[in-house]
């Protein structure tokens, strides 16, 4: 008995050896599957579920104007994304619960939430687990798609279902969907200096994180980009299963280098009143368009850039293509008379005729290569100043003509027409300047009197600052600095003098004979200022309409600068055909004088002429008024 | 006394113990520290939440006052006080002294005189 009780006793021992043998086996080989047959496959796996690597995107530099007023800046919100492939069949469910709150079609929605799959790198299919529904969310936005998911029913008793399954559901009602961190550009003055400051985009970004990058699309957000975007960071982290970071596991954490603050030379108070003023004579003579500059002469600054119409750059895509484009460096048109300076400082600077010099200006017809030349009125004899003053056709082509053609095409190319003028804006033009090859006969009595030339706004009113600051062309400022995040200034742009085009003498007698255009005699009396001594000159010219001059479209203009011998701001403003009223004395020389007078008190300029009050308080109190 | 045989040594069950209780304490403290990188970790994502927020509170703040001080706000809230700009001719403005001939200005050289 007692041996068959021990092979008894050995089988079973054997078979229970055999047993664990053979699990152990299993577990070995199922080990040694885990570990190494499948080692990369699962690591990778592993990887996926936890590991995360986030791009920290940098914050977009700020726009500020000279008195640091904020002009544009970046707000963090959100992006509401969601994962399509944990959602499944209940995408419609949901897409119908939160496309009202996201105020999007349900549709849209509803196709953004549709499980789909892609191929990937690897050539692999694997289900999308990511899509952004909507992005620039404010945190109430958020709260509210948070609510309504809370509150989605699907269809069912949950409250019968078991653990696994009503805890299923609650994963859905808070995991479908879920944040990324988003930037929105935010314009506090909404429409104020909207073209030179431009707008933003977004564009796609392969690689990490996001898939979309806010890039600048018009303006200086395009041409400044670069600056104010900044260098992105990076955070290579896991997270558990409800995607909350465990920070002990992070293992590289980059902070982002924020793009530079960049302020700009545009002083919004001058800004505001140069805008406020446009629209007001944009809606009194009801033009195609109306823009005018403010620059201070002697260091070539824009304190102001408008044109009307404009646009919102919160919300860009809103308005049309035409009124997003900056019309003051894009747009090209014949200046018409206020090219008149050119030609006569030309022929000042080059001693071939001088102020009191008189010429026959024919009483309104001149004939020159067989075609006529007129005026708006006829004039017998006019001084070289006269024919400014009174802005003469045919005084100027004599001085063209006495000038030559090579001598005036110098200085049209040495005041800066037909090439760019360097400002920092996107689409500017060089305008049309053709060399005396190119000329025919009639060119040299067209050209004097801004025809057969065109040019920017941009381009007419340096010429005008370079009289007004001695001869002296000067570059177009926009950026005054960069600042970093810190408040320090990381570069300081200095003004930049081009070239002299006329000697000061010249500027001087220039000076003296557009003052005479700002006078009761000459045509741009009603630029005249009230406590300033002004100087400019109109400009009318037909517009070129299906290849001929036109007669009832006109482009009008003023610029002019003041206080006269000692200019502090040169001020431009072109109307692009007004329908009421079509010469620049009339339309475009009041706006001139409104903007000048309130800059001017803006900007604290001391007036020129003292009121009795003045000349008293000067005087000590000694005087009595009359 | 002699001891019994087999029994156990003193100084071996001091050591024993040492032991043992090293490696108590070890494994307590390599828990603790866990713990405590844990609640550390969650601290430092709550303190970075706390400071997202802040900044972010701080940039709407901004931005907010960026709207109260743009020109048109401004000016609305000036007329509806009923302020406006001064003329050129409401502005008095008085003379700095000039300098005399000696380069000192003239309350200067009315106390020199004096001297």
């Amino acid at each position: 008995m007692q041996p068959m009780i021990m092979a008894m006793q050995i089988r079973r021992l054997c078979f229970f050896a055999c047993c664990l043998i053979l699990g152990f086996g299993f577990l070995g080989y199922r080990l040694f599957e885990l570990q190494v047959l499948e080692h990369e496959e699962l690591s990778e796996k592993a990887r996926d579920n936890t590991e995360r690597t986030y791009v920290r995107e940098p914050r977009r530099g700020d726009i500020r104007d000279i008195r640091g007023n904020l002009l544009a800046t970046s707000k963090t919100v959100h992006a509401i994304c969601a994962d399509p492939d944990f959602i499944g069949t209940n995408y419609l469910l949901i897409a119908s619960q939160i496309a009202p709150v996201l105020e999007m079609p349900f549709e849209e929605v509803a196709e953004k939430l549709r499980p789909r799959t892609r191929v990937n790198d690897r050539n692999d299919t694997v289900p999308i687990k990511y899509v952004c529904l909507k992005r620039k969310v404010e945190d109430e936005e958020w709260a509210r798609v948070q609510k309504a998911m809370k509150l989605i029913s699907f269809g069912i008793d949950e409250s019968i279902l078991p653990p696994t399954k009503r805890s299923a559901y609650e994963r859905i009602r808070s995991r479908a969907l879920f944040v990324e961190p988003d930037e929105m550009r935010f314009y506090p003055n909404d429409t104020l200096a909207a073209h030179v400051l431009g707008y933003v985009g977004v564009d796609d970004r392969p690689g990490l994180g996001k898939v979309f990058e806010t890039i600048g699309k018009e303006g200086l957000e395009l041409t400044l980009n670069n600056t104010l975007t900044g260098i992105q960071g990076w955070r290579q982290t896991e997270t558990d299963s409800r995607r909350r970071e465990l920070v002990m596991y992070r293992e590289q954490d980059v902070a982002p280098r924020a793009g530079l603050n960049v302020v700009l030379t545009i002083d919004s108070g001058v800004q505001h009143i140069l805008e406020e003023e446009l629209e007001a004579a944009f809606e009194k003579h009801t033009p195609v368009s109306i823009s005018g500059i403010v620059v201070r002469p002697k260091t070539g600054e824009i304190l102001g850039m408008a044109t009307l119409p404009t646009f919102n750059p919160n919300c860009p895509g809103k308005f049309p293509a035409e009124d997003r484009r900056n019309r003051v460096v894009t747009d090209v048109a014949e200046p018409g008379s206020t090219f008149k300076i050119v030609v006569v400082s030309a022929a000042l600077n080059e001693g071939v005729t001088s102020l009191s010099e008189p010429f026959d200006c024919e009483n309104g017809h001149f004939y020159f290569a067989g075609k006529a030349l007129g005026d708006t009125h006829p004039f017998g004899v006019l001084t070289v100043e006269g024919i400014i003053a009174k802005s003469s056709n045919i005084g100027a082509a004599k001085i063209g003509i006495r000038l030559g053609d090579e001598k005036l095409y110098e200085y049209i190319r040495n005041y800066g027409f037909g090439q760019r003028t360097g400002i920092p804006l996107p689409g500017e033009v060089n305008g049309v300047a053709r060399p005396p090859k190119e000329w025919t006969k009639l060119s040299i009595s067209r050209i004097p009197m801004g025809h057969e030339v065109s040019c920017t706004p941009l381009q007419m009113v340096m010429a005008m600052s370079a009289i007004a600051n001695k001869g002296m062309l000067m570059r177009p400022m926009l950026v005054d600095r960069f600042v970093d995040e810190n408040g320090r200034d990381i570069a300081k742009f200095q003004p930049q003098a081009l070239r002299q085009v006329v000697t000061a003498e010249t500027a001087a007698k220039m000076v003296s004979a557009l003052k005479s255009v700002v006078s009761t005699n000459g045509t741009g009396a009603k630029a005249k200022l009230n406590y300033y001594t002004a100087a400019g000159k109109t400009g009318t010219a037909q517009k070129i309409m299906n290849g001929h001059y036109s007669r009832s479209n006109h482009f009008s203009s003023f610029i002019g600068f003041f206080p006269a011998d000692d200019p502090e701001l040169c001020i431009s403003v072109v109307v692009d055909d007004p329908k009421k009223g079509y010469y620049g004395s009339e339309t475009a020389a009041p706006v001139f004088q409104r903007i000048a007078e309130r800059s001017a008190n803006y900007l604290a300029i001391p007036p020129e002429i003292l009121t009795t009050n003045q000349t008293l308080a000067l005087s000590g109190g000694n005087m009595k008024a009359p | 006394m002699r001891r019994r045989k087999g029994a156990l040594k003193p100084k071996t069950l001091f050591v024993t113990l040492a032991i043992c209780g090293i490696i108590a304490l070890a494994g307590i403290g390599y828990v603790w520290a866990k713990t405590e990188v844990y609640s550390l970790a969650r601290e430092v994502k709550s303190l970075e939440i706390k400071l997202d927020e802040l900044h972010r509170t701080n940039e709407a703040l901004k931005q907010q006052f960026a709207v109260k001080c743009t020109q048109g706000e401004l000016q609305r809230q000036a007329r509806s006080l009923g302020l406006a700009a001064p003329t050129p001719d409401q502005i008095v403005k008085l003379q700095d002294p000039v300098p005399s001939v000696s380069g000192q200005s003239e309350p200067r050289a009315f106390a020199a005189k004096l001297e």
